[in-house]
């Protein structure tokens, strides 16, 4: 299962702790996020990995994307415009975004133009925005924070 | 010039006044550059100066300056 938590945020720092604090709570642990040199996130618990999470962010809001195995998300606005040099729309964006950070290689061309594994790939709408979820792992539950 | 045009294409791609646009501007940081307007920046950049930016130098990218100087060095 993957838990995506989203809240809108004018601190972003202090949304993402929110978030964690929400997650820690439902599962009984203290969760921590330390940032590796290449810039993913890394879920800690008791300062050991445990779990995983993947986060993004765009105009004021804050998706953060828990579960047990590897995972990746990516949020944007719905009516954010994406050159067609790039790909067919925001949408697609999402998921390319999605399934880049959840190979923790980030992005490269080659995911642009390449094979990407669509059924580990999920997109939904959410308010004015699209978020996409990259996991091995079935069903996604929204949690929206105020 | 290599600054001029490239400043014009990050204004555009921001919509943001040129003139704001530096050496010494961070592209994460100062212009809250997410990965897609950084792709989008690449491809223009790619289509204006007729060169290929390798994704792992993309990466590296910090500063305006930086991108200068990699479209210089392929020139």
């Amino acid at each position: 299962m993957i838990y995506a938590y989203l809240i809108k945020y004018a601190d972003l720092r202090q949304a993402k702790e929110r978030i964690l604090s929400e997650y820690s709570k439902v599962k009984g642990n203290t969760y921590t996020i330390e940032y590796l040199p290449s810039g993913a996130p890394q879920l800690l618990s008791d300062g050991k990995p445990n779990g995983h999470v993947s986060i993004s962010h765009t105009d004021g809001v804050l998706a953060m994307a828990f579960s047990d195995e590897k995972v990746g998300v990516d949020i944007e606005r719905a009516d954010r415009a994406v050159s067609s040099k790039i790909c067919k729309s925001i949408e697609d964006w999402t998921r390319i975004e999605a399934y880049a950070k959840w190979t923790g290689n980030g992005l490269s061309k080659g995911l642009l133009y390449g094979q990407m594994p669509e059924d580990i790939i999920s997109t939904r709408k959410w308010q004015e925005y699209v978020i996409s979820v990259c996991s091995q792992c079935q069903g996604v539950e929204i949690i929206q924070l105020c | 010039m290599v600054l001029e045009k490239l400043s014009k294409i990050i204004a555009d791609q921001l919509s943001m006044e040129q003139s704001k646009i530096t050496n010494d501007t961070s592209l994460r940081e100062d212009l809250q550059a997410d990965s897609l307007d950084i792709v989008e920046i690449i491809m223009s950049i790619e289509e204006e100066f007729g060169i290929q930016v390798d994704d792992d130098d993309a990466l590296a990218f910090k500063t305006v300056g930086d991108v200068v100087k990699y479209i210089k060095k392929l020139m």
